[in-house]
């Protein structure tokens, strides 16, 4: 063969390859949605990393959004759902959920009711169902310690007394007539039960009740007995005990914690097309900011954040906050154009999700981590929304039995925990003030009045030295101080619980009430 | 193609291979299959005629917002076999000429529902949350008894549409499946994978919708696709023989005739032209055996009075047009549309 013919052969074979190549790549770009290009990783606490990504959908327009990964297991970080103003029907962004309860990272939570704040579909916070509407939707439910299941919401909830067996028609919720339901800590304020009706509850062990006879406070339970029932809650007696067993359905088994979102994106690592028939249509359907959880075939989480950036297109839109409309295909010089609920479970799909499902989106798609706000919302600013799933790694700690949060939260250090003090002196009825000259710090309760220095270790307790067992720390301008002083300084029973680690603290004025 | 480009560069630089490069390119751009990379390749387009855009002569009108229809099956008796999905009451229901609900089956979350000849309802169960919360195709009795089920192991197997081929067989549409189950709930023939595969593999689907059986024994799936559809026919040897429609590749693909945005259904006449349905586009297209575009209709205008929000389904049938739809304000509509014979 001449050296000519050779090279022509040559030459043809190559650009046939140099061709060939184009439509594989485009066809990659279709259904690959381009490549995932990740950000700088940053640890936010042992076992939370929070790293930003860009792609692409499936029409090569570009897409942003935030990742952060938590790998459970580690002791002290939790994964808890924060409502908003601390009640079912409040309504708070998530940059101020985060904050006030110390939290390394946060994402907003399920679907919500524009108007009364209340959520759509369920809420379970530590074990109890807190509200619940039938939908049928799929509800995201996890321990705290981050093992996460998606199902259907199905709960059951019986109320055991020596009168018989109730099952609660509601929650957070006036009964019907001849319904019962159950009110818990997270209630409205504004929900106010006839006192003929109630029956009311103080938390006795976990899942055991027992009848008190006193104005509810924020921290009881109740039983509320509809109008044809009215005999069945005077059959009550003070010391009466009531058990509480709450099943949550099939496949939500053993959950602590519960959002109702939709649609689930992906099952046994395969995107599912689900959302048409959970009943979302309209603008939810179109590309829109996006929030997701996930469980990778390693057991660790992601909670992903999709940002859509205002541009010329048309604005985000979510259940929560519904605007409806049809596709505009203009918007094409978005920084990130959104995800359709389709294209978000192929995204989560190629982030590595075994198992993954969609919380609240558009308007409330928002991701805060290592104190501040990451993703850039779609409306322009934050949304309140109805709860955050928030990302804790901190001592729990308990006041007279209930959880109670910190901006600064208490931490270990060379086997001391420290915890903020004006926090929790707050929280314990004391005024406290802060002389940044000095760098003194003062807490005045009743007669008693705490004076301590930054630096040092010896403090005053009405005029006497107090010495600490360690010094007082300032933390994010946050003073913090040994837990042993807090009981020390005014007179509240501390306990330190080793396993799992807990602060409890008791004060005085509810002992004394005991 | 970071290594060819280099490759081509150094050979270029060797100027006694100008000539043969560039009477290689020549010879490249000349072979056939080869200029489909330099140019689009368009079918071509007859005088096509255009079908007459016709009016409403029956419009259902639904007011439910907890659900809303998904899918019709319009029976021969003139009632319309409605499929009705959303996050309350799922349910199938048949609704007469004077919208009286006059069978209906509850306790499914069903996409798809056909009659078939006996008087049974076979119905593609997606397994969406509520009870039983599993995916499955179902036939019932006209009492509503189960007399036939196949249940799928996993929701990434939830079916999304069922008929009754005419050996007795089901043929489901799976999200990148269709598989050919018989009374003994076993799989006899399948095409495409329980899990997605690569774009261009044998059996690649990307997002099936429809697959229905014709009468020379093959299938005809529309693939609507992750972004651009394409009708596909099939024979029993899994060889694609025919297909009509293209990826998206550039915005510009968009504006070709042959773009499919978003086909919901397609069908075989007797003539051996087939009509697909776009609702992406709101077209209804008329396709002959070689690919050519012999009739379209855009029903647009037709709509012009209604603040549509999404359109489900537009199903195409001789002589008119079944749209299902949902308002802006949740209420939804069907709407049979008269059109000329193809």
């Amino acid at each position: 063969m001449s050296i000519w013919l050779r090279q022509i052969i040559a030459c043809v074979a190559v650009f046939a390859v140099v061709v060939a190549g184009w439509p594989v790549s485009i066809a990659a770009g279709v259904t690959g949605e381009g490549s995932i290009h990740y950000g700088v990783k940053k640890q936010l606490a042992p076992g939370v990393a929070y790293y930003p990504f860009s792609t692409h959908n499936w029409s090569g327009q570009p897409v942003t959004g935030h990742i952060t990964e938590i790998k459970p297991g580690e002791e002290l970080l939790e994964i808890r759902p924060a409502p908003g103003q601390d009640a079912v029907g409040g309504r708070e962004t998530v940059s101020n959920l985060a904050a006030r309860h110390g939290a390394v990272a946060a994402v907003n939570g399920g679907f919500f009711d524009g108007g009364s704040g209340n959520p759509i579909g369920g809420l379970v916070v530590d074990g109890q169902v807190q509200y619940q509407q039938d939908l049928l939707r799929t509800s995201v439910g996890w321990t705290g310690g981050g093992n996460f299941k998606f199902g259907y919401f199905n709960p059951g909830v019986r109320v055991l007394t020596d009168r018989g067996v109730f099952a609660a028609a509601g929650y957070n919720q006036l009964p019907g007539a001849d319904e019962v339901t159950l009110l818990t800590p997270l209630r409205n304020t504004g929900i106010n039960p006839p006192a003929a009706n109630t029956v009311v509850l103080q938390r006795a062990e976990e899942g055991i009740f027992q009848v008190v006879d006193k104005q509810p406070g924020s921290e009881n339970y109740m039983l509320v007995f509809g109008s044809m029932q009215t005999y069945l809650a005077s059959s009550f007696r003070p010391g009466d005990n009531v058990r509480i067993q709450s099943g949550f359905g099939s496949g939500l088994e053993g959950i602590e914690h519960l959002v109702t979102g939709g649609p689930l994106l992906v099952t046994d690592g395969i995107p599912v097309f689900q959302a048409v028939s959970e009943g979302f249509r309209g603008g939810v359907l179109t590309p829109n900011a996006r929030t997701a959880v996930g469980v990778k075939a390693d057991g660790n989480v992601l909670l992903v954040v999709v940002e859509k950036l205002s541009g010329t297109g048309d604005k985000g839109s979510s259940e929560s906050s519904p605007e409806n409309g049809d596709r505009n295909d203009g918007a094409a010089t978005n920084a990130s154009v959104g995800l359709t609920p389709g294209e978000l479970a192929w995204l989560m799909v190629r982030l590595g999700s075994a198992q993954a499902a969609a919380l609240d989106g558009g308007g409330s798609s928002v991701m805060w981590a290592d104190g501040e706000l990451v993703s850039k919302p779609s409306d322009g600013s934050e949304r309140k929304v109805a709860n955050a799933l928030v990302v804790l790694y901190q001592v729990p700690t308990y006041l007279d039995g209930r959880r109670v949060y910190f901006d600064a939260s208490p931490y270990l250090e060379q086997g001391r925990t420290y915890v903020p003090m004006r926090g929790l002196f707050e929280l314990l009825g004391a005024t406290v003030t802060w002389d940044p000259e000095t760098q003194t710090v003062d807490a005045v309760r009743g007669e008693r009045v705490v004076n301590l220095t930054i630096g040092q270790k010896e403090a005053l307790v009405d005029g006497t030295a107090v010495l600490l067992d360690a010094v007082p720390q300032m933390v994010n301008a946050r003073t913090m101080v040994p837990l042993r002083f807090v009981g020390e300084s005014l007179g509240d029973r501390v306990e330190w619980q080793s396993a799992p680690k807990a602060i409890k603290i008791y004060s005085s004025a509810a002992e004394n009430t005991l | 193609m970071l290594i060819n480009k280099i490759y081509v560069a150094n050979l270029i630089k060797k100027r006694k291979l100008l000539i043969p490069a560039f009477l290689g390119l020549v010879l490249l751009v000349g072979l056939p299959g080869f200029s489909a990379a330099a140019e689009q390749i368009t079918p071509a387009e007859q005088e096509n005629s255009l079908i007459s855009a016709g009016s409403i002569y029956r419009e259902y009108v639904d007011t439910n917002t907890v659900n809303h229809p998904l899918f019709v099956d319009p029976l021969a008796n003139g009632n319309y076999l409605v499929s009705r999905v959303g996050f309350k009451e799922p349910s199938v229901q048949e609704i007469d000429p004077s919208d009286r609900v006059v069978w209906s089956l509850d306790g499914v979350q069903p996409v798809s529902a056909k009659r078939l000849p006996d008087g049974n309802t076979l119905v593609a169960d997606s397994g969406a949350p509520g009870p039983p919360y599993m995916p499955r195709v179902l036939e019932v009795s006209p009492a509503g008894q189960v007399v036939w089920e196949h249940r799928f192991n996993s929701l990434a197997e939830a079916p999304r549409y069922a008929e009754k081929l005419a050996n007795g067989n089901v043929l489901v549409t799976l999200p990148f499946m269709i598989v050919e189950v018989d009374r003994q709930n076993r799989v006899v023939w399948s095409y495409g994978s329980s899990r997605p595969l690569s774009p261009g593999s044998a059996g690649y689907l990307e997002q099936p919708v429809l697959a229905t059986g014709l009468t020379n024994g093959n299938i005809l799936v529309v693939d609507r696709g992750l972004a651009g559809g394409i009708i596909l026919e099939i024979n029993s040897g899994k060889q694609v023989v025919w297909q009509f429609g293209r990826r998206w590749a550039g915005a510009e693909s968009e504006t070709e005739p042959d773009f499919l945005a978003a086909p919901s259904g397609a069908c075989r006449l007797e003539n051996g032209n087939t009509i697909v349905a776009d609702p992406g586009t709101r077209r209804l297209l008329v396709i002959d055996a070689g690919g050519n575009i012999t009739g379209k209709l855009n029903w647009t205008a037709v709509l012009q009075d209604y603040p549509v929000m999404n359109i489900w389904q537009a199903v195409p049938a001789e002589e008119k047009l079944l749209l299902v739809l949902t308002l802006a304000n949740s209420h939804s509509r069907i709407l049979e549309v008269e059109t000329a014979a193809y």
